[in-house]
């Protein structure tokens, strides 16, 4: 379980994004986190994983307090990171970005077990990530994180850039990972298709607040309701 | 106009020589990302170093394997007291270096006086080499930087600690999220580049006259060879060090030493702008 309790964070000392933010992730579960741009959904990310400044607050990894570790350490104990942007390694192959995420982890997936949920990375294992297109970089992003075998994956904006039938595509893979492998997911997205198929939960943030909880449902059946926050 | 092989052999091994020093500079700069002053001075310390355990008896080649260990240890305590303290705030790490430069060179001046030295090269003489006498020491030398070279391209490209750090210069903060210890992996590189350059100020000791000043020379071709290396790792840092060392050799042999000399000026406001330019695009 991964508990987020009162989290005030930020970049500068006195100016936190984020005002005080609760949130709890089971294994096997995927909590979307939707808001407008600037709302604070990628500093909650950065803040549980040690890349922001926290003021306040505690992250629990399973009741133990992980808050003041630093980002290596997080990340070894099983929690993933996919941040915004492609997210890989530019001057190293495939498989090397893939060997890297997992370096350091105790029961790192080798690159083949990954081949086998991303097969198009099996077959560019040995270009420069950078040449990839964007899609494909987008999985080569998530693979790496998953090289770790990390219980928790947190994903920022998976994805922004690419286009629809590999949205589809994506979101396939994500659900297959959450039911095989039990992956406990924060989703941060602006895709409302894509958290709708995923989500069991969706926080809504504005201004570094959580201002609504909706089951996951709502997201497909009363669009109209996150509509309203995301002023679409 | 003929050209006289030995000058060739000579601005291979002015080349091969500045690869020796700019290869530790690589690391640093390139993992790191800092400009650091002080990289002559640890190259003076490696010079130094081979000067004392000579003159303490042990012989010349105790020497030269103590001066990367004894320099990287300096360096393990320059990062450790000054780099790491001063992370993205480059001016005030220019500065530092600086400082911890003069540091360097005035406890030299304290310790063995502010006259040059002679070390004798361990094995003294010439053989002829394209029909005329050369150096045997500075031909160690030239094997001594391809034997770095290999070791360098074997270390960054078929190991995992080479992967950690390609990963961590290609972008620290994902090397972080994929769960490396970057801090001790920059640790671990200063060092290692420290120790680079003390084995390059060793080994160049018995070629050169060992004095104070000696790390200054060395420090802007140095980073000049790194600055217009194509990509990174060693390949790119060795064509650099062609480029700036080869080229700077065989334009003051063809021209003037002072025409070299304004080559590498010229290179240096062309490194200003790159470090500007790069600066610059870190803060878009």
């Amino acid at each position: 379980m991964l508990e987020v309790r009162g989290l005030v964070a930020g970049y500068r000392p006195g100016a936190p994004v984020l005002a005080g933010v609760d949130l709890e992730l089971a294994s096997g579960r995927v909590l979307a986190v939707m808001g407008r741009n600037g709302a604070g959904k990628s500093t909650l990310l950065k803040a549980i994983t040690g890349l922001a400044r926290r003021e306040a607050g505690t992250v629990r990894l399973d009741g133990r307090g992980i808050e003041n570790r630093p980002t290596e350490w997080i990340v070894r104990a099983g929690i993933g990171l996919v941040p915004q942007g492609r997210g890989v390694f530019p001057g190293l192959t495939v498989e090397e970005n893939l060997r890297l995420g997992g370096l350091g982890h105790r029961r790192p997936l080798p690159p083949a077990a990954l081949y086998t949920r991303f097969p198009v990375l099996a077959e560019r294992r040995d270009r420069d990530a950078a040449s990839l297109s964007g899609g494909e970089q987008r999985q080569l992003a998530i693979a790496r994180a998953l090289a770790g075998n990390p219980r928790f994956l947190l994903l920022d904006e998976p994805s922004e850039g690419i286009q629809p039938s590999l949205v589809e595509e994506l979101g396939a893979t994500l659900a297959a990972l959450v039911a095989a492998d039990g992956l406990g997911v924060l989703l941060v997205e602006q895709n409302l298709d894509l958290a709708a198929r995923l989500a069991d939960e969706c926080l809504v943030l504005e201004d570094g607040r959580v201002v609504d909880r909706l089951p996951g449902p709502v997201l497909a059946d009363e669009p109209a309701r996150i509509e309203r926050h995301l002023g679409l | 106009m003929p050209v006289d092989p030995v000058l060739l052999l000579d601005a291979l091994a002015q080349a091969l020589t500045l690869f020796l020093v700019a290869s530790g500079l690589a690391v640093t700069f390139g993992l790191v990302g800092v400009i650091n002053l002080a990289h002559g001075e640890l190259l003076l310390a490696g010079a130094y170093t081979a000067l004392a355990v000579e003159r303490a008896g042990l012989g010349y080649w105790a020497g030269l394997a103590l001066a990367p260990l004894v320099v990287g240890l300096l360096g393990f305590l320059l990062d450790l007291l000054v780099i790491r303290r001063l992370r993205e705030r480059p001016l005030d790490t220019l500065l530092a270096t600086w400082a911890a430069a003069l540091v360097v060179r005035q406890t030299v001046v304290a310790l063995f006086g502010p006259a040059s030295h002679t070390i004798q090269p361990p094995i003294p003489g010439s053989v002829v080499l394209l029909g005329a006498p050369y150096p045997v020491h500075r031909l160690l030398v030239m094997g001594l930087a391809l034997l770095v070279a290999a070791l360098l391209a074997w270390l960054l490209f078929a190991t995992r600690l080479g992967l950690m750090i390609r990963g961590a210069i290609a972008d620290r903060t994902l090397a972080a999220v994929s769960g490396l210890a970057v801090r001790r992996l920059e640790a671990l590189a200063f060092a290692f580049g420290a120790g680079l350059a003390g084995l390059a100020g060793a080994a160049t000791a018995p070629l050169l006259s060992v004095d104070p000043q000696m790390g200054l020379g060395f420090l802007l071709p140095a980073f000049l060879a790194v600055l217009v290396a194509p990509g990174g790792g060693p390949a790119g840092t060795a064509i650099g060090a062609a480029l700036v060392g080869g080229g700077e050799s065989l334009v003051a042999a063809f021209a003037s030493p002072v025409l070299a000399q304004l080559a590498v000026l010229a290179g240096a406001v062309v490194l200003l702008r790159r470090v500007a330019g790069r600066r610059a695009g870190r803060e878009r």
